[in-house]
């Protein structure tokens, strides 16, 4: 198929706060469309996107427990480019950014291309613009490296401490059924066992959740790393984790550099 | 329905509203129509009852996948699938 058909897919962003995010084109977006599928975390957001539409498909149904989630991602595919297939204008609506930690829609927009339809994103506030807002950090100053918690868990991976280092996810953390929607001090012990690998068990860490409603405060709940167990996380929190030395200079480079002067 | 959502969305985008203190919330909420015990759920940051009320039952977030290489099912992670793709 060379030619675009009729039928398109734009996935937007939510943000993370209702009514202080959605930008005016993600809104054009939801209220242009045919049908509008969204897949938010909190059920008064949801409301919210079904006031904006009369055509609003909550993907919801998709999840269960103990469902794998990858399949609960398939269906969520499935049933958006079967609207795209039948030529409607899609709208795919996700809470914060949809290409941030949401698989759905970057698999859906890959597909739709493929088969030669339209389809795009549009950004929204994520999370993670959040946290930078709340917790007062500029990953500009000395950097922020971020992983997703049970990834980080199965893996080696290279963390340089001197660096602000955020785990999404972590209230699902060390789950490998792929089915779970919660984690546990057993395996929340699992995941201070690998940081400590990086950090004193003493180093305060930050418990970061943004907030969904206007009249919330977002979750800033600072402990000892060691402490990470015996707390109680959600789907929506994140474990953010300053930096627990400074940067260490590297003289080679520095000389190096002033070798070639200053040039204009 | 209507008037609280709306409500919500009203303050979600007023600066006011956001940043001002209990008493300006309380006065604006006492000149809309938000039923009084929504009202109260609000000024007392209780979204439990906002939602038992509004928008019961269990909703899920987690809309990223990270099953562990040796249980997966032949499907390559999304980003790496997307990555090849561009």
């Amino acid at each position: 198929m060379t030619e675009t058909t009729r039928g398109s897919l734009a996935c937007v962003g939510l943000g993370m706060t209702l009514g202080s995010h959605l930008t005016p084109l993600a809104r054009s977006h939801i209220e242009s469309a045919d049908v509008v599928f969204v897949a938010v975390s909190d059920g008064l957001v949801e409301q919210w996107v079904r006031q904006m539409h009369a055509d609003v498909r909550s993907l919801q149904g998709f999840y269960a427990d103990d469902k794998p989630r990858r399949a609960t991602y398939r269906d969520m595919v499935d049933a958006m480019l079967a609207e795209v297939r039948a030529g409607r204008n899609v709208c795919g609506v996700f809470y914060g950014h949809p290409g941030v930690f949401a698989q759905a829609p970057h698999e859906a927009i890959a597909r739709a291309r493929e088969e030669g339809y339209t389809a795009r994103m549009e950004p929204g506030v994520s999370s993670e613009d959040c946290l930078y807002a709340d917790l007062g950090v500029d990953p500009g100053r000395v950097g922020c490296q971020h992983f997703e918690a049970t990834q980080f868990m199965l893996n080696r991976r290279t963390v340089d401490p001197s660096a602000w280092l955020v785990l999404w996810q972590v209230g699902i953390a060390g789950d490998l059924s792929g089915g779970r929607f919660e984690t546990d001090a057993s395996r929340l012990a699992v995941l201070v066992e690998v940081l400590a690998r990086h950090y004193p068990v003493t180093h305060e860490v930050v418990v970061y959740r943004a907030a969904t409603l206007p009249f919330q405060e977002p979750r800033i709940e600072r402990l000892s790393l060691a402490d990470l167990p015996r707390v109680a996380l959600g789907m929506s929190d994140t474990l953010a984790i300053p930096p627990s030395r400074a940067l260490e200079p590297d003289p080679t480079v520095r000389e190096r550099l002033a070798a070639l002067g200053i040039r204009t | 329905m209507s008037n609280i959502i709306d409500f919500l969305a009203h303050m979600g985008a007023s600066a006011t509203l956001r940043t001002s203190g209990k008493a300006d919330l309380a006065s604006e909420l006492a000149a809309s129509d938000v039923e009084p015990a929504l009202a109260a759920a609000i000024l007392a940051g209780d979204e439990a009852t906002l939602r038992d009320r509004l928008a019961p039952g269990k909703f899920f977030g987690i809309q990223l996948d990270e099953v562990p290489e040796e249980e997966d099912d032949g499907d390559e992670e999304s980003s790496v699938r997307f990555a090849r793709r561009a």
